[in-house]
């Protein structure tokens, strides 16, 4: 199957160069005096010098990152539960709950924002780190379900009743058959979650305890009052940080063989 | 199933090293619970008793716009010494989510808050603020005359909800490189020579405000019939409806728009970072806005509430705000500080000249439900037009 | 109760929980309230379709709604046509080796901050930028730049939707065997068939996951249109929003979502049955 396909490659180029442009113009001004974005270009670091001397920006990363992860992780784990539940009801049962649970994505989640601290407010869990993970969470876990359900549905069970009948434990069979080929569902939709709850600024702006800022409001706040390049470097260097840390893995983990997908 | 595993834990590994650059290692909550003051209500003192070095910081919680003095350096720090405390702040992107978040949930977490007039008086009729005691209030006297009693910071008793803290003008600012001749009136907004080129404050209030000192009509009772026309003229020529300081000063920056209604503290914020603009009072008039230091219903810290409010008003505070030209200053409310500037602030923040701040200002206060839904109805009308 | 039913409710439990408390309940209160008058935070009123009747009144909904789904359908349809090939290379094309570092390499730009990247889009559309800089080697006005139309605003939307599709794309098309596709390309099936009657029906759950990932935030957008679109860019998420955080309207602004959420419940309901027909020529 691994032909030369030009114009197939010639569009994946295309793809990514339009998806890393703004990036590259985000580094590039980090460098560059403007605070405007306008050229022509001059050369300073005074942008990297501001931010390390600064202000609560690397705080707010930090508790983006770490709080997207386990809005992530909580997503997949109860996201995979959910299906293998799905997969045992009849599959018109499924699918409309997978629509019902879809409203999550439909309602304008500034509109989910402000029902979900009225409730919040009402049985007296209020503005707090709780609350914004329950809300981040039911954003995040219809993107799951719908990438795995399917991939689940389409799964071979011959190939379960196979290892069962062999005298596969469920949990064995699990283990070693289902999940395994659910991973690339798995992983897209746990990368699909984090993006979406690491950007998610609506729901945390109604729902993060008073005085605690994710990037998202961070971010929100400074654009308003005129951000400074402060933020370009930032980005830059989580950009570089990430990508690095990613091609590493590549690198040592999965070099030779198959990929994970 | 290894890989799996190997996966997870490189995520593990890769947060921790994304984040290094901050300082703590996990999400700190902040501070402490405020500890109650023993002396409740009408009794408090006004210098609040400076807790022991060793005992727990109190933590002040302040509510207002991100990048808008309180929460400069210059501000919090000075403060955290005198006091012994921790300034904490919330930041609000809208007058409107700044009552909201009173509503639900705000009240007994808050301290103290920066509403604008308009805002201070929906507060009252929902009882979101407490009346202040003026003897606590140290700087009050100097505070400007018009603007420090008008009746929208005052509750039916006659008691001051609200300390005037800053003000300022939205007014016309122009590119002078891109117009053949001085502009002094906002007719230059509807002129067919300008088309495209043209930058308008998307907000209801100011938009309406604007439309009705232009054709020549009361701006706090307009004929809407009227106004709808104007500024469906006006629609034509501009280019964008800016919301925020940055979507006025990149797009003007980039030569994308050479004119528009702007803030009098964005004028002054882009001459001071080289950028060339004249701001100026329209003949036809001016809208302008106040904002108050108010202190919500329950508020944890009361004591240091008022010293904060007589810290914001101080002399030394309101002087150093305004000359810190880069910040986007308003106008202080306190007077004495007029005297301390140097010239160029004064000009700079254009209140140089007394002639030039026109007699006729729209004063953006507040409007009665019915009103303020049916002006953002038009306005939503006008945007949404073809 | 047998065993296995208990097993399923148990499997169940954690996220028909959430769908209860965090998405019906928030769902009855919206519904609740969009037949409440003026901005009340209390039941207080009496109930009545008041806001329902002014939204027909005022007349913006329908346009505005009409709006946003054009640019729904636009970006949808665009991500799928890059999403395919673009899932597919990744799928099939790539070297193993490198598909992990690629697949991952579709999301980093969305680690730093979706609104960080919109302001960026606006910077290489601006006049001046890097675009019109580019075009006005062409000889076009630079100062005369397509930001501040829907033209920007559909790009940006292409931009931060684009990646759920090639995600959703490429997780299903991963799982087709090599060899099914192979062997009808040797019997002699052209690679429009191939497309049409293996891959699109093989993969047809995981393009409506897409779409709905796209299509609805999409409709469902105001930051981007307020930002980028100029004068003309008002979509029907301004208005929804405006009620909310503008004039404190709850209950208009309930209305309108209610009857957001209805005409997107029914373009779903359509495109799943779509999807089903597609599905359903699978091999």
């Amino acid at each position: 199957m691994r032909k030369r396909a030009p114009w197939l490659k010639l569009m994946m180029v295309l793809t990514y160069l339009f998806l890393f442009a703004p990036i590259i113009v985000v580094m590039v001004m980090s460098f560059n005096t403007s605070q405007y974005g306008t050229l022509p270009f001059v050369f300073t670091t005074g942008w990297y010098q501001r931010l390390l001397s600064g202000v609560g920006l690397g705080k707010a990363t930090w508790l983006s990152i770490w709080f997207s992860f386990l809005v992530t992780l909580a997503g997949s784990l109860v996201g995979i539960l959910t299906s293998l539940g799905l997969r045992r009801l009849p599959e018109t049962w499924a699918r409309r709950f997978i629509s019902w649970l879809n409203l999550a994505v439909i309602i304008p989640w500034l509109v989910l924002g402000i029902a979900l601290l009225m409730i919040f407010n009402f049985v007296g869990l209020g503005r707090s780190y709780t609350g914004m993970f329950l809300g981040n969470f039911v954003c995040v876990l219809p993107y799951v379900v719908m990438l795995v359900y399917p991939a689940l549905m389409a799964l071979d069970k011959n190939v379960e009743y196979a290892a069962r009948t062999l005298g596969a434990s469920p949990r064995r069979t699990l283990v070693t058959i289902v999940l395994p080929s659910l991973l690339p569902a798995i992983l897209t939709s746990s990368l699909m979650a984090f993006m979406v709850c690491f950007n998610n600024f609506v729901i945390q702006y109604y729902l993060a305890p008073f005085g605690i800022r994710t990037l998202p409001m961070e971010i929100y706040n400074l654009v308003r009052v005129g951000y400074k390049p402060d933020i370009n470097a930032l980005a830059t260097i989580m950009i570089l940080v990430s990508v690095s840390l990613v091609l590493l893995v590549n690198k040592l983990g999965y070099g030779s063989k198959k990929g994970l997908f | 199933m290894k890989k799996l595993l190997a996966f997870f834990l490189v995520l593990v590994l890769v947060f921790p090293i994304l984040g290094c650059q901050s300082d703590s290692g996990s999400a700190e909550t902040t501070g402490a619970e405020p500890e109650q003051t023993e002396a409740a209500g009408e009794t408090t003192v006004v210098e609040p008793e400076q807790t022991e070095a060793t005992g727990e910081k109190r933590t002040l919680t302040v509510a207002n716009w991100q990048g808008y003095g309180s929460d400069a350096e210059y501000a919090v720090k000075p403060f955290e010494e005198k006091y012994n405390c921790k300034v904490v702040h919330q930041y609000f992107d809208s007058e409107e989510a700044l009552l909201n978040m009173l509503r639900t949930g705000g009240l007994g977490e808050i301290d103290v808050v920066l509403p604008n007039m308009a805002y201070v008086a929906t507060g009252k009729r929902e009882n979101l603020f407490s009346p202040l005691d003026k003897s606590k209030l140290e700087n009050f006297e100097d505070l400007k005359e018009n603007i420090r009693e008008l009746p929208d910071v005052k509750d039916e008793e006659g008691n001051l909800l609200g300390v005037a803290w800053t003000w300022g003008s939205t007014a016309l600012g122009y590119n002078p490189d891109a117009v053949s001749e001085p502009i002094n009136s906002w007719a230059a907004l509807w002129d067919p020579a300008n088309k495209g080129k043209v930058a308008y404050f998307d907000d209801h209030l100011t938009a309406i405000m604007i439309a009705a000192l232009y054709s020549g009509q009361d701006p706090e009772n307009p004929d809407l019939n009227v106004i709808k026309e104007v500024l469906l003229q006006l629609k034509d020529n501009t280019r964008l409806f800016w919301s925020s300081y940055d979507s006025f000063a990149k797009p003007y920056t980039a030569g994308e728009i050479t004119m528009g209604s702007v803030w009098s503290g964005a004028a002054t914020q882009l001459n001071a970072e080289g950028v060339k603009i004249e701001y100026v009072y329209p003949a036809e008039g001016a809208v302008v806005w106040t904002d108050y230091w108010c202190i919500p219903v329950n508020a944890p810290n009361e004591d240091l509430a008022y010293a904060w409010i007589n810290w914001m008003t101080s002399v030394e505070f309101q002087s150093e705000y305004a000359s810190d030209l880069a910040a986007q200053p308003p106008i202080p409310a306190n007077t004495k500080v007029y005297e301390v500037l140097s010239p160029e602030v004064r000009a700079a923040l254009y209140i140089d000249d007394i002639d030039k701040i026109p007699k006729k200002v729209a004063f953006q206060k507040e409007l009665p439900p019915e009103v303020n839904q049916a002006w953002l109805d038009l306005w939503n009308e006008v945007k949404a037009t073809d | 109760m047998t065993k296995s039913r208990i097993k399923t409710w148990l499997l169940m439990l954690p996220g028909a929980g959430t769908l209860l408390s965090l998405v019906l309940l928030p769902l009855s209160l919206l519904l609740l309230f969009s037949l409440v008058t003026g901005n009340q935070i209390s039941l207080s009123g009496a109930l009545s379709f008041k806001n329902y009747l002014n939204i027909f009144k005022q007349g913006l909904f329908g346009p505005l709604m009409w709006k946003s789904i054009r640019m729904g359908l636009l970006v949808t349809a665009s991500s799928i046509l890059i999403g395919y090939p673009v899932a597919y290379g990744l799928a099939k094309v790539v070297k193993p080796r490198w598909r992990n570092f690629l697949v991952v390499m579709i999301i980093i730009p969305f680690f730093t901050s979706q609104l960080l990247l919109i302001y960026s889009l606006m910077v290489m559309l601006q006049s001046q930028g890097p675009v019109m800089t580019f075009l006005a080697l062409f000889g076009l006005d630079p100062t005369r730049s397509i930001l501040y139309s829907n033209t920007a605003v559909y790009l940006i939307l292409l931009y931060q939707f684009l990646p759920y599709m090639v995600l959703s794309l490429f997780s299903s098309l991963v799982k087709i065997d090599d060899n099914v596709v192979f062997a009808a390309r040797s019997m002699g099936a052209s690679r429009r068939r191939v497309f049409i009657d293996i891959i699109l029906p093989l993969t047809a759950p995981a393009l409506l996951s897409g779409i709905i990932l796209v299509f609805i935030p999409v409709a469902g957008s105001f930051v981007e249109s307020n930002l980028a679109g100029g004068t003309k860019g008002m979509m029907i998420g301004s208005l929804i929003d405006s009620n909310f955080s503008v004039s404190l309207n709850m209950g208009r602004g309930c209305a309108l979502c209610v009857l957001f959420l209805l005409i997107m419940s029914v373009l779903t309901f359509i495109l799943q049955r779509a999807i089903r027909y597609l599905e359903r020529r699978r091999l």
